[in-house]
């Protein structure tokens, strides 16, 4: 070994002495974010009135002897046991805070992030192109594209996730089983975790498909059934057969629609994904009636506004005389969008009120009124994707795609198109 | 080995005030709280766990939720900043314990000999800019961090105990161990 001179100092202490010459700024960039986070964090929280999520519970270490035991007992065992007796005695340090917040970072195609922490009662939304990944105590939520979950429950013993629509994926492993439980709840069931992975998909009706990769779960029906257990590698769909769901899962539909969410696509990109706070629950988010009246008494208004005062009316429920008023937006000589615009919210509003063929007819119009227009593709496909979901008949659904398809080739819409050929049977649009 | 100047520069009550003013929620005192330690927790965090480490960030925006969670078990007997960087520790810490939770069935995978491979990072591989933070790496988590407060932050051993509840002991035996390595790492260095 090399002998150190007394004289000199040795070279940790020159280290040592460097590293505390050393500034090191903090990237403005970094800081800037984190200063964001953290604000943003401690807002949401109201100030420590919300209990944050996987506070660890301290441990007492294990004493000298139990660990010599352990690992005695480990080498004789095996590999395996090995491995149990690590997992078994390794010491979490005793923490006096919680140490871990529910945090989520949206990713998006172009590699755009976006990242922050989650608060109870709070919506994240995907978009189209997103995809969003959520760290949670003791578990991993990805919420895939085109989804909308909302975090009902974050307390360290209960997690509860509502996915409103679209499809996540599930890596749960309590640190305690049996007292630390999540749940998955869609419009027909709720899905109890045991500890393991999953993913849960929900369409617009509610319509629900669990397949289970790793461990059980239960799966409850929301409108009476047996509940059943689900192992790895089984799959079940819970239909939302009851009217009730479907009534409302068109109503929240439509409502997303006016809200300006547009569940309805549009060919201009609209992945602006952002977590949404709870405002779009309500309708009452929207808007009052006197406001609605005050809108709709002026018939010299912009274009726009005449749109928005129909939509506040079938906010409130009044579909003939918001469809009334939209009937004439459509049938003057408003610019084209602003018709086909009109025409879609009466289709949505017969869609919501379960009149499907009225719907089908409006769709029609407004494809009629602009068949060369992005917003008559729209229309289109809007009108494709209600013939799947809404009736039977398939094979009119696939024209509609089609059609949309030979319009609007290179349209925002047309990978989506593409897929749903696939899903209705056409093999030559699988893989495109 | 003395104390950074600037803990002292600052009177308690002021800091105190601070934390417990953002501890109330109010936001002007958190952000202050924030911009007032945040490099230096941010640099003794990247110094545990690796500069380019990706939790590094988490830990310190974790760390101080947790200071503003815990603001009323603070006692005033430590500067805020010496308090603050016990949290900060112990996450880093906790950060690196947890990973290499995570990868030890990739290590036991590859040490039967199935797939494994220089894909997963060691946990204790530390990426650095500077020559002084990479020659720091050379250090698992556990020594890096005595070392760090020790001979760096200029920490004494009763309050890097406190700050991290390990015994003075085996401070004093990590620290040596630390010193050890270095010496050996850097002569090796030096000879090459």
């Amino acid at each position: 070994m090399r002998r150190v001179d007394s004289d000199t100092p040795r070279p940790a202490e020159q280290l040592a002495s460097a590293l505390r010459g050393a500034e090191g700024e903090l990237d403005d960039f970094v800081r800037v974010r984190m200063e964001r986070n953290i604000v943003a964090a401690w807002r949401a929280r109201g100030a420590a009135a919300v209990p944050l999520l996987n506070v660890r519970k301290a441990r007492r270490s294990p004493s000298r002897s139990a660990w010599v035991a352990s690992v005695a007992v480990s080498a004789a065992a095996g590999v395996l046991l090995g491995i149990y007796a690590w997992r078994s005695r390794e010491p979490l340090p005793s923490v006096s805070a919680p140490d871990l917040v529910a945090h989520f970072e949206l990713v998006i195609d172009d590699g755009a992030v976006q990242s922050g922490y989650i608060a109870e009662g709070q919506v994240l939304e995907s978009g189209k192109h997103g995809h969003i990944e959520v760290g949670l105590a003791q578990s991993r939520v990805d919420i895939s594209p085109e989804s909308r979950v909302r975090f009902e429950r974050l307390s360290r013993d209960e997690l509860r996730l509502a996915l409103v629509t679209g499809r996540v994926e599930v890596a749960f492993h309590p640190e305690h089983k049996g007292q630390e439980h999540m749940s998955i709840e869609t419009r027909a069931a709720r899905v109890m975790v045991v500890g393991t992975r999953f993913d849960v998909s929900a369409d617009a009706f509610g319509n629900t498909s669990v397949s289970v990769s790793e461990g059980v779960v239960q799966v409850v029906p929301r409108r009476g059934g047996q509940p059943r257990f689900l192992r790895a590698g089984e799959r079940m769909t819970v239909p939302a057969e009851a009217q009730g769901d479907k009534a409302q899962a068109v109503r929240e539909a439509i409502e997303q629609r006016l809200a300006g969410k547009s569940p309805a696509p549009a060919e201009e990109p609209s992945d602006a994904v952002v977590d949404a706070p709870q405002a779009s629950d309500g309708l009452s988010a929207l808007g009052s009636e006197h406001e609605a009246k005050h809108l709709t008494g002026l018939d010299e208004q912009a274009p726009e506004r005449r749109l928005e005062a129909a939509r506040k009316l079938l906010l409130q429920g009044k579909h003939g005389l918001a469809r009334e008023r939209l009937q004439k937006l459509a049938k003057s000589s408003l610019p084209t969008g602003d018709r086909v615009e009109a025409l879609m919210l009466i289709a949505e509003s017969f869609t919501a009120q379960g009149q499907i063929a009225r719907a089908t007819d409006a769709y029609r119009e407004a494809v009629h009124v602009a068949p060369r227009h992005p917003a008559g593709h729209n229309a289109l496909f809007a009108l494709a994707r209600l013939l799947e979901r809404y009736t039977d008949d398939r094979s009119a659904a696939g024209a509609a795609y089609r059609e949309y398809l030979q319009k609007a080739p290179s349209g925002a819409l047309a990978p989506q198109a593409r897929e749903a050929l696939c899903r209705l049977g056409d093999a030559a649009s699988c893989g495109e | 080995m003395t104390r950074t100047p600037e803990t002292v520069q600052k009177p308690k009550d002021d800091e105190r005030a601070i934390l417990r003013r953002a501890a109330e929620g109010d936001e002007q005192a958190v952000r202050q709280l924030y911009r007032a330690h945040a490099g230096k927790l941010h640099r003794h965090a990247a110094r545990i766990l690796g500069p380019s480490d990706p939790d590094v960030e988490d830990v310190v925006q974790q760390a101080f939720i947790a200071a503003l969670d815990g603001a009323q078990r603070f006692d005033g007997r430590s500067s805020v900043q010496t308090w603050l960087f016990g949290i900060v520790t112990r996450r880093a810490l906790d950060a690196a314990r947890s990973r290499w939770r995570r990868q030890r069935f990739s290590r036991l995978a590859e040490f039967v000999g199935f797939g494994g491979g220089p894909t997963a990072p060691a946990d204790h591989r530390y990426q650095a800019g500077s020559e002084a933070e990479r020659l720091l790496g050379v250090l698992p988590p556990l020594l890096r961090a005595v070392f760090v407060l020790h001979d760096v932050e200029g920490y004494t051993f009763a309050e890097i105990s406190g700050l991290t509840e390990v015994s003075i002991s085996t401070l004093h035996s990590r620290l040596l161990a630390a010193r050890k390595r270095l010496d050996e790492a850097l002569a090796g260095d030096s000879d090459a």
